[in-house]
């Protein structure tokens, strides 16, 4: 297989759909809606668990393809500069948990086949310890494919 | 009237006691009808901008209304958008919203204006995004143990198999990866 680094999503599925390269792996946010109008043929997904999403429901997993506890997702996650004040801190992350309770945005997530966050990595502490346990995860993969960005 | 170095003292220290008393007092209103800027470290009408634009939608009823602008600030793979935020003001007016790149850029780039354990108070996780293999329509392989094998042992046309990784380019490249040496 021959990697092509593309600058961005929009020319690597434009380059998928004229059949210019072969495989593409990318966030549902950009590919459930090609994978609706099967205008791509979709494969897998790097999750545990397959998706609710209607368009993507009958996807198998890249685990029970063959590839064990392959799991990969695009996280998002929120952040302050470090010494904003204790209590502005506890607005925001309060605000925040709102949000991913509010019924309208967790559609819009559902819609692009993300999944909203519901456990307890909502929690600062938690989310940070989350992040560090990735950086321990993907930092063997990344040194040993010996690709860097700078 | 000249004015002496002590009156010059004075009004500084009149001055920092008022910024002290308007930040505390800041800390209890905020955000007190004041604009809130995420920054997003990607070009605007990408993936992670419309998780950002959605959640800013969501966050600004709980946050008294006021609103909340998107600042894309995209280059050197979210690192400029992350150092950024890093050198704000820490009012709380200022937040980053970024993907998985806060864990990857560590270990992707040797040498950071920023470090991504202490220049950051973690507010909390928003989503998670799967991420999904797909094909060319013409592919042949029908399925991805198909296609998996496919490239293995010489199926669907090995020798011209490209993949193409989008941004976040690292983790379609660990995607990759991994999947020639599953964990």
């Amino acid at each position: 297989m021959t990697t092509v680094p593309y600058k961005g999503t929009a020319p690597a599925i434009a380059d998928l759909l004229g059949g210019q390269i072969d495989l593409l792996c990318d966030q549902t946010t950009n590919t459930t809606s090609q994978i609706e109008a099967r205008k791509v043929k979709a494969y897998g997904v790097t999750t545990l668990k397959r998706l609710g999403t209607p368009a993507l429901k009958d996807l198998p997993t890249l685990d029970e393809s063959g590839l064990k506890n392959f799991q990969v997702t695009i996280w998002h996650g929120l952040y302050a500069p470090k010494g904003t004040p204790a209590p502005v801190l506890k607005k925001l992350n309060d605000a925040l948990k709102v949000a991913l309770k509010d019924p309208d945005f967790i559609r819009k997530e559902e819609g692009l086949g993300a999944v909203v966050v519901a456990d307890r990595r909502v929690e600062p502490a938690e989310h940070r310890k989350f992040v560090q346990q990735e950086v321990a995860r993907f930092g063997p993969v990344i040194k040993a494919a010996g690709v860097y960005a700078d | 009237m000249k004015k002496t170095p002590v009156s010059a003292v004075h009004l500084a220290l009149t001055l920092a006691l008022g910024l002290a008393a308007a930040t505390g007092a800041h800390a209890q209103d905020f955000p007190a009808g004041k604009p809130i800027t995420i920054v997003v470290p990607f070009a605007a009408g990408g993936p992670t901008d419309r998780v950002a634009r959605d959640l800013a939608e969501a966050m600004r009823k709980p946050l008294d209304g006021t609103s909340i602008v998107i600042d894309n600030a995209a280059g050197a793979g979210s690192t400029i958008g992350n150092a950024k935020v890093a050198r704000a003001r820490p009012d709380g007016y200022t937040l980053l919203l970024t993907h998985v790149g806060m864990a990857t850029t560590p270990v992707l780039y040797r040498k950071l204006p920023y470090d991504y354990e202490t220049d950051f108070e973690y507010l909390g996780m928003i989503n998670d995004v799967p991420m999904t293999v797909i094909g060319k329509p013409q592919l042949e392989a029908g399925t991805s143990r198909n296609c998996a094998s496919g490239s293995r042992r010489t199926r669907a046309r090995p020798t011209s198999a490209t993949r193409a990784s989008a941004p976040p380019r690292t983790c379609a490249g660990c995607c990759c990866k991994a999947s020639s040496r599953p964990r």
